[in-house]
């Protein structure tokens, strides 16, 4: 085979991993960073505006509409890719959210701007541990939240609720939209 | 000499087979996420991939989701050695090294 044919082949090769990559986190992970970021966005801004107690009701009904949706792009893109794995994914997100709540509760009583800098980092593992796992991609998401959660805090504790909605909130949206439209 | 295999040398062999080593160890993708990635019809897919399945390279199983029929496909061990084997005998006749 000569040198020029082989470089084809590789082409080929590339540009179908590509491809396959592309087409399965389009159908899974733009759509998943824009719920959560819808999430973060609302439940921010609650834990800003709202007293203790609302924002966290409020978090509670994000996070199951969260789960909801999506456990329903789950089913949707393992219709076309199906994982033996597929449990450990939100088994590890229960696991983590259960972890988390623990840690609250031992750690005891803390003022709002570290509340939301504990859950926002605990989230943040869960996508460094993910990309690790998985994608890449979600490995970047998780540190790059984590870098501004601990930023904002450590430069406007008071707004820390603004500042995770729109940056943290916003920036998965923007993340999602660019994927799903850019991985074409 | 590179050890170039002849099985998934075949263009669209190739191709299937660089889709399905793309995914993790226990991932499957379903026959027409293959079909419409591709750009293949139903009956190419599925002789290609019946091919792939009698030399051990793919592991293949129907089954129901939600009352429809549904074939999932797979990159057996010996199929991903295999595509590996491929992937570093083309790149030795460029004269590459990884």
């Amino acid at each position: 085979m000569e040198a020029n044919e082989a470089q084809i082949a590789l082409d080929q090769i590339r540009q179908a991993t590509e491809q396959t990559r592309r087409a399965v986190a389009r159908s899974g992970i733009g759509w998943i960073f824009i719920i959560w970021g819808c999430v973060w966005f609302v439940g921010f801004l609650g834990s800003q505006i709202l007293s203790g107690a609302r924002a966290g009701v409020l978090w509670g009904v994000l996070d199951i509409l969260g789960g909801v949706a999506t456990a329903m792009v789950g089913i949707r893109t393992g219709r076309r890719v199906r994982s033996a794995n597929a449990w450990r994914v939100p088994g590890l997100w229960l696991a983590l959210m259960a972890y988390v709540g623990l840690l609250l509760w031992i750690a005891g009583p803390m003022p709002a701007d570290r509340l939301i800098l504990f859950i926002t980092v605990g989230i943040s593992f869960g996508f460094v541990f993910l990309g690790l796992w998985l994608a890449p991609a979600l490995l970047w998401t998780g540190m790059a939240l984590t870098a501004l959660a601990i930023l904002g805090w450590l430069v406007m504790p008071a707004y820390l609720g603004y500042w995770l909605a729109l940056l943290g909130g916003g920036g998965l949206i923007g993340l999602g939209i660019y994927i799903l439209r850019a991985w074409k | 000499m590179a050890d170039l295999d002849p099985v998934i040398h075949q263009p669209v062999r190739l191709r299937i087979m660089a889709s399905l080593a793309s995914l993790h160890e226990t991932e499957s993708a379903e026959f027409t996420f293959l079909r419409d990635l591709l750009g293949l019809t139903d009956g190419n897919l599925g002789a290609h991939v019946r091919k792939l399945e009698e030399e051990g390279y793919l592991l293949v199983e129907k089954t129901f989701v939600q009352r429809k029929p549904r074939t999932f496909i797979a990159l057996s061990d010996k199929g991903r050695k295999a595509f590996k084997k491929h992937v570093a005998a083309l790149e030795s006749i460029l004269g590459k090294k990884r």
